[in-house]
């Protein structure tokens, strides 16, 4: 094949692409979406997924590049991680499209493709390529042309990541400029390596919709290969290592592309189930031109709706079942209704006015029976739905651990087979979640459910009622959770946080995982150590707390006798080696399953490795910026969850930097600690004014309070500057106070000004993610606060409800009058300040989320280990003596191991008759005591 | 106790030399019940010593060992020391015993004693909220001497004390042991094996002790049983359990002779009696093979060393031989070790050997009224006791080298304040001495004693005070504000009272004494508490009281 043939084909690969962005990019770029932010929140995801292993600690300084880039839905957010990004693509309508919606100012640079070669971008000048959902439906000689100029622009060692397909070589014509390549994966290998790259990874690609089709053998993979030289081989060689037979032309004969003809169909559908008549009409004239031989029924459809359009008779049904026609049985449906409607009257009234889209299709198979198909893909084997649907429940079934009360909780409908089978298997299906309104509302009308939800207690389809999560507590506990494989392919976020919530309710009640929380030595975070392990407890978990604090005075001691800073850093970093080894040996004596580090936790990655090898869990709560406090880089690797307080792009960084899984987790209160307080006139006076601020004295603090000069505002905290005004504001001497004072000051205050740090800007940081711990306290404490304008604020409470929040200094003044004129609306958002952060905020909170996380990972694990620990023995022996049984239950509740120490702790000498029982472990202690002491007499130690 | 009394439990858990120690208690319980049946509960590792001790019908062994295996493995092992505990008590209760005496001041026993439930319970006991109460006087008075000031004064035997705490008044003058003739015949083949069964006299030694501090170091031993072998002609054997052969085997590598030979580990308990009731002599610390030695008549010469305390726990029986050092931490605490004995240094193998020639030629009663100048043997190094029993039967030990001022303390008036207590004490629980003591007394003029006098108006305070209380709580229209306020004067005023034994120790056992019995007061009626505190208060006043006379007068005797 020469370059006059790839010349062809580049041209139609451009015509088709400027046709189908013409037609409408957002959906030819990213399936299903309609508009522009959520087609970049997509690319956002897509590049996460791209991002995850790579390396970005230099990226600043690096250049990235796309093929393949549409109309920059990915180089956007790509564009924040690299010094310079490059998109090319073959269509020109896409990069004029790009240039609309990317900034202009931005590091980004278009190029405009010809098919095959990347000319114009220098040899080895680039840090990083991709491409994604691009190189996969390019023709194979393109493909392989392509292949080798990216092995030139890498510079050695750099990475490549494609998204393609492998499995069984598809049958796919030359001409096609749609269709999904795949190939076998050796012949891939293969080639890879003669274009001159190793392959480091190669992993099957999971999105929240069905991408790979196992039936077809089209598996969609993510594959990372690191350029090692540049090809030893050239395009024509290449594409017969790929394709040893070759891609087949049809030359003249060439029909169109029967993909494109489908989804443009497929697209239709969309808007038809919108109403969007004319968007319909546009998708199916589309349809009809890019294909020569459209289907009749294609063509009477559009013929109808441009009737209609023109004010014909209406003659396309709305009817929302219309997708199920002869499949939909109306009794059934209206059977199931009247059950939903006794026993969940709300989903009742949701699915009434439930909006329905044309996303769900049927599709039958050889059994005839109905297979319901989202957005293009079945829910269950077409061919045998029934048989298939009843294997995996057998499957499930037999690898469930079904406690005594048989009951599960199901989540994903699909066709809906599976259900009806799980009753005929005697187990007690008692939650159903289903995220799909509309195929909730599609299995009603196939199968007659009526008596099955009639045992059902909670049908649960989205994610607000999944968060009221304590009403079913108690079934939870109790429950095997399944999940429907085609659920967890479509709606992987959503089951995800099904997961957790099952797991952390699961897990809490059933395991009791022993754990440690080392907390810094010194700082800010280091009284939410303590908070923590409050917070563990109150969970009944059993938790060793290491407060290291108290080794501060000797760290900051260590440079007492000389000056050189590298000396001092060398004897603090020992220091803080001898301090790890402190942790290690207590986690030998009270071994742990889980180790949870507070930001700065001083523990070297020697023994965090150690403690790793030992199969503990590490995880770091790292409460910091991570744009300011960038330690994240050198410490994920040794974390198997790095908790973080920011989200994107830290997650995917941290998760990059080695972590094993990256979760946003906003800090919290501790309702114990931070609460309202009654306090005297005296503690008013000393501690209180109308305005007050409580931190330390950052630039943008310093140049916003100083306009507040004239007001009675009081500042508490540390390293403010000492001249004026701030002599007059700043409250003792600018001493640290401890927690409690804060509590002191944020009820004595009638405004607690909350303003984020910064050390870069002026006033308010503008792009400000965040939300530092005082937020949560002061609301906690029911404290009225103005905070300034954060980007997850609003996530976390409501402004202008639960508080109230500023962009700048003016806005800031402007409240402060209309708040100090308003005392009672002070106290109401205060007060609901308060339910919010109770309700929703509190360390408890975040820890349940946070076991949620790991337990979904790792119940398994962690079961495995309970069941090896001593307790399952302990309550077995003690199964005849009912009152040390109760007791070790009690034990066991509370999260503590089964020793006599923990036993006897309990009983009370001198309060009141001591039972039978508690004599007798009393006994046990003394001897204990007498014979231990005996023992240390004869071994010559000194005992008392 | 009374006459009807069936079944009774003796609960001896401890140690070997306290079994014994309980053995004329448990023969005289015997003696006076021969219809009841006699069980004692004991722990495994000496439950073989019940076998020779007259009069205990049946053994109850508590493996108290394993207990303590399985609770220092912990988790589910505690469950199964708990069945075994279980499974015990059950047992026991089965037995419905009458009486129960506790031996032992442990805590474990008194709770012991609380879960057996037995109406008619002595010596250390709980009561249902698991608070240690003691039950008898005698049991109190050896509390109130453990307490460790207070040691010095103490002259009442353990013996002494068990058998009172049983209430007996009639009781063989020595230790009860029976070795079996079989056991004998064992020990004069062993003798007969090792080739020393010629009529030279055959002299035991032990060497181990149950603490390290109480061991005298095996250079000694061997400098003594050189001079044992080759200047008496006597036969030596070492004496002891299968662990301490690593003892003696440092002794013999500093002395060996074919004419010392060691015994330990190759003798069980009623071999062990057998072979010291061959010898003619046991020279040893304080030790469980010295109660065996004197139970089976054999006497001894003792080493009481470091925190050993011969009035506490000396051999029981005449014409024994106790040499104490004189170092100014003597009896020390037998709670902590020590590092360096200095009171080992202060006894030579030289006496040793001296005393065992000495006790060789003399009787049980020569030996109680022989005397060594202190010119011989200088009592300001070491003192030398002899054992011999009191006019009411009770053993009590006597300075046989005289005595001096040391460290500024005058021996002698220290004997006369232990004497007085011995007096005190039992003119108090025993009604001994007899009117025949009192009358010699009343000849004696008084002589002043420091903090006697504060003690007397304390106890006098004390007394107005709780009348006051008993007035109010008669008086229903009594204001209960002032309840209040004369019980923290009655605190203050018993803080005061401690405080007098703790700056006067010569009055430290008489104000513990008021202390203990005082936290032992129990009820929930508020006069009769008030009463029964009075009656403390009365107590303590008749017993300073009675210790001024009684001091004054053994004072003079000692001059």
């Amino acid at each position: 094949m020469d370059n006059g043939s790839l010349n062809n084909k580049s041209t139609r690969m451009r015509q088709e692409w400027d046709n189908r962005i013409k037609h409408d990019y957002r959906y030819w770029m990213s399936d299903g979406i309609n508009d522009d932010d959520a087609m970049f929140t997509v690319g956002e995801r897509d590049l996460s997924i791209i991002l995850s292993d790579v390396d970005l600690i230099k990226a600043q300084d690096e250049i990235a590049l796309e093929l393949g880039c549409g109309v920059g839905r990915i180089l956007k957010p790509l564009s924040r991680y690299y010094g310079k990004v490059i998109g090319v693509d073959v269509s020109l309508a896409a990069l004029e499209k790009a240039q609309q919606l990317l900034d202009p100012a931005a590091n980004i640079e278009l190029f405009l493709g010809n098919g095959f070669d990347l000319s114009g971008i220098g040899d080895e000048s680039v840090d990083f390529a991709f491409s994604f959902a691009s190189i996969s439906i390019m023709p194979v000689d393109a493909i392989a042309s392509y292949l080798i100029e990216l092995a030139r622009v890498l510079k050695i060692d750099k990475i490549l990541k494609l998204q393609v397909y492998l499995g069984r070589a598809q049958d796919t014509r030359a001409e096609d400029t749609l269709a999904i390549r795949s190939f076998d994966r050796q012949c891939f290998e293969d080639g890879c390596r003669r274009a001159g790259f190793s392959l480091l990874s190669c992993k099957e690609l999971i999105l929240p919709f069905e991408i790979s089709d196992p039936q077809a053998d089209l598996v969609a993979y993510m594959v990372a290969l690191k350029k090692e030289s540049t090809a030893t081989i050239d395009k024509d060689e290449l594409v017969r290592v790929f394709l040893p037979q070759g891609e087949p032309s049809d030359n003249q004969s060439w029909q169109g592309s029967k993909t494109e003809y489908m989804m443009a169909i497929a697209c239709a559908t969309q808007h038809m189930g919108k109403g969007q008549i004319v968007e319909a009409i546009k998708a199916l004239e589309f349809a009809v031109s890019s294909y020569r031989q459209p289907e009749p029924e294609v063509c009477n459809i559009l013929e109808q709706l441009k009737c209609r359009q023109q004010g014909g008779p209406e003659s396309v049904s709305h009817n929302r079942f219309t997708v199920l026609d002869r499949f939909f049985n109306a009794d059934y449906y209206e059977k199931n209704l009247r059950v939903i409607e006794e026993k969940f009257p709300e989903l009742a009234k949701t699915l009434a006015a439930h909006t329905f889209s044309a996303q769900i299709s049927v599709q039958t198979g050889e059994s005839q029976l109905p297979v319901l198909v989202l957005r293009g893909f079945p829910l269950d084997q077409v061919n045998k739905p029934l048989a298939s649907a009843q294997a995996w429940v057998d499957r499930s079934l037999a690898e469930a651990r079904l406690g005594a009360s048989n009951f599960v909780a199901l989540v994903g409908v699909a066709s809906g087979y599976h259900l009806n089978y799980l009753a005929q298997r005697n187990v007690q299906l008692k939650v159903i979640v289903e995220p799909n309104l509309d195929l909730l509302h599609a299995v009603l009308g196939i199968h007659d459910l009526s008596e099955l939800l009639k045992g059902v207690d909670f049908l649960v389809t989205s994610s607000e009622e999944l968060k009221k999560i304590k009403q079913f507590e108690e079934v939870l506990t109790q429950a095997e959770l399944l999940i429907y494989p085609q659920t967890q392919a479509l709606s992987r976020y959503f089951v995800d946080e099904c997961k957790r919530i099952f797991w952390s309710t699961r897990g809490l009640k059933e395991l009791r995982p022993s754990v440690a929380v080392v907390g810094p030595l010194y700082g800010g975070t280091l009284p939410i150590a303590g908070y923590l392990e409050m917070a563990f407890r109150q969970l009944n978990q059993r938790v060793y707390g290491y407060d290291l604090s108290c080794f501060m005075d000797g760290y900051r001691n260590l440079g007492k006798y000389f000056q050189s800073q590298k000396r001092i850093d060398a004897l603090q970093s020992q220091y803080v080696e001898l301090l790890s080894q402190m942790v290690i040996e207590g986690i030998e004596e009270k071994p742990v399953d889980l180790l949870v580090c507070v930001a700065q936790a001083p523990l070297s990655p020697k023994v965090l490795t150690k403690i790793r090898e030992k199969g503990i869990i590490t995880v770091m709560w790292f409460m910091e910026d991570c744009r300011r406090f960038t330690a994240w880089q050198q410490i994920s690797r040794y974390f198997d969850y790095m908790f973080i307080i920011q989200k994107e792009p830290y997650l995917t960084m941290v998760e990059s930097a080695g972590a094993g899984r990256a979760i946003y987790l906003p800090m919290a209160c501790s309702p114990q600690v931070h609460t309202p307080l009654e306090l005297s006139a005296e503690e008013s006076a000393r501690w209180g004014s109308d305005i007050s601020f409580l931190g330390a004295g950052y630039h943008n603090r310093q140049q916003i309070f100083a306009s507040l000069v004239q007001r009675d505002f009081k500042i508490w905290g540390t390293q403010w500057p000492t001249g004026y005004p701030f002599d007059k504001l700043v409250q003792e001497q600018g001493r640290r106070l401890d927690p409690k004072e804060y509590v002191k000051i944020f009820n004595a205050s009638k405004i607690n000004i909350n303003l984020h740090s910064s050390v870069e800007r002026d006033g308010v940081e503008p792009n400000g993610d965040f939300i530092n711990p005082r937020t949560f306290e002061l609301a906690s404490s029911g404290a009225f606060q103005l905070v300034d304008n954060r980007l997850h604020l609003e996530e976390l409470f409501t402004p202008g409800k639960e508080l109230a929040t500023f962009a700048d200094r003016h806005e800031l003044e402007e409240k402060i009058d209309y708040y100090l004129a308003h005392p009672e609306k002070r106290k109401a958002m205060a007060a609901a300040g308060r339910e919010r952060a109770l309700k929703e905020h509190t360390y408890v909170q975040r820890l349940k989320d946070m076991l949620g996380y790991i337990y979904a990972d790792r119940f398994a694990e962690l079961s495995r280990k309970a069941a090896e620990g001593p307790w399952p023995k302990v309550l077995e022996t003690a199964k005849n003596t009912p009152e040390l049984l109760t007791r070790y239950q009690a034990l066991y509740e509370r999260g503590e191991d089964p020793t006599l120490n923990a036993l006897v702790c309990d009983i009370q000498v001198g309060r009141g008759t001591l039972t039978d029982t508690e004599m007798k472990l009393l006994f046990l202690h003394h001897i204990k005591k007498l014979v231990g002491d005996v023992n240390d007499m004869r071994a010559g130690k000194i005992t008392g | 106790m009374s006459e009807e009394i069936k079944n009774i439990c003796l609960v001896a858990i401890t140690r070997l030399g306290d079994m014994l120690q309980a053995s004329p208690t448990i023969y005289a319980l015997k003696q006076r019940y021969p219809r009841a049946k006699i069980t004692v509960v004991i722990e495994k590792q000496f439950a073989m010593i019940c076998e020779g001790i007259p009069g205990v019908d049946e053994v109850y062994v508590l493996d108290l060992g394993m207990v303590y295996r399985c609770l220092t493995r912990d988790y589910q092992d505690v469950v199964e020391a708990y069945l075994y505990l279980d499974q015990a008590i059950k047992e026991l209760r089965e037995k419905h015993f009458d009486c129960c005496i506790n031996m032992s001041s442990s805590g474990y026993t008194a709770l012991l004693l609380r879960m057996l439930d037995i109406k008619d319970s002595r010596g250390w006991i709980s009561d249902e909220e698991g608070n240690r109460l003691i039950s008898n006087p005698w049991a109190m008075l050896f509390a109130a001497f453990i307490f460790h000031a207070n040691r010095n004064y103490n002259s009442i035997n353990i013996v002494d004390i068990f058998r009172c705490s049983a209430g007996l008044r009639e009781f063989p003058r020595k230790l009860m042991y029976n070795p079996k003739p079989e056991d004998e015949e064992y020990a004069k083949k062993f003798l007969q094996d090792n080739k020393l069964d010629d009529d030279s006299p055959l002299i035991c030694v032990q060497v181990g002790a149950s603490q390290e501090k109480r061991q005298w170091a095996p250079a000694h031993f061997a400098r003594l049983t050189k001079l044992l072998v080759e200047e008496l002609g006597a036969r030596v054997v070492y004496t002891g359990s299968g662990s301490e052969q690593t003892l003696i085997e440092k002794v013999t590598k500093f002395y060996s002779s074919p004419r010392a030979i060691s015994a330990a580990g190759k003798t069980r308990l009623g071999q062990l009696a057998g072979l010291l009731k061959q010898a003619k002599l046991l020279v040893t610390g304080d030790t469980g093979t010295m109660h065996m030695a004197v139970s089976v008549n054999t006497p001894v010469v003792a080493l009481f060393l470091a925190s050993a305390y011969c009035y506490e726990t000396g051999p029981y029986s005449e014409g024994n031989i106790i040499l104490e050092p004189k170092v100014s931490c003597y009896p020390c605490n037998p709670n902590f070790s020590c590092l360096r004995p200095d009171c080992h240094e202060q006894v030579s193998a030289e006496l040793v050997k001296k005393m065992v020639e000495l006790r060789l030629h003399k009787t049980s009663a020569e030996m109680v009224n022989y005397v060594i100048s202190p010119s011989e043997v200088n009592p300001a190094n070491l003192a030398i006791k002899v054992s011999y029993y009191d006019e009411d039967g009770f053993l009590d030990f006597k300075a046989i080298n005289g005595f001096i001022v040391r460290d500024g303390v005058d021996e002698k008036l220290q004997e006369a304040a232990r004497q007085t207590y011995r007096a005190l004490w039992k003119d108090e629980f025993a009604a001994v001495p007899g009117a025949e003591i009192w009358a010699r007394i009343k000849e004696v003029s008084r002589i002043a004693i420091p903090g006697i006098h504060e003690l007397d108006t304390l106890a006098g305070e004390g007394l107005t005070l709780i009348e006051r209380l008993i007035d109010l709580i008669m008086d229903s229209s009594g204001n209960p504000k002032f309840l209040g306020e004369i019980n923290a004067a009655c605190e203050t005023i018993d803080r005061n009272i401690e405080g007098i034994g703790l700056a006067h120790t010569m009055f430290g056992a008489l104000t513990r004494m008021f202390v203990m019995e005082k936290q032992n007061l129990r009820g929930s009626d508020a006069l009769t508490l008030a009463r029964d505190t009075k009656n403390r208060y009365l107590s303590l006043k008749r017993r300073a009281e009675k210790f001024s006379r009684l001091y004054s007068y053994y004072f003079s005797t000692l001059n």
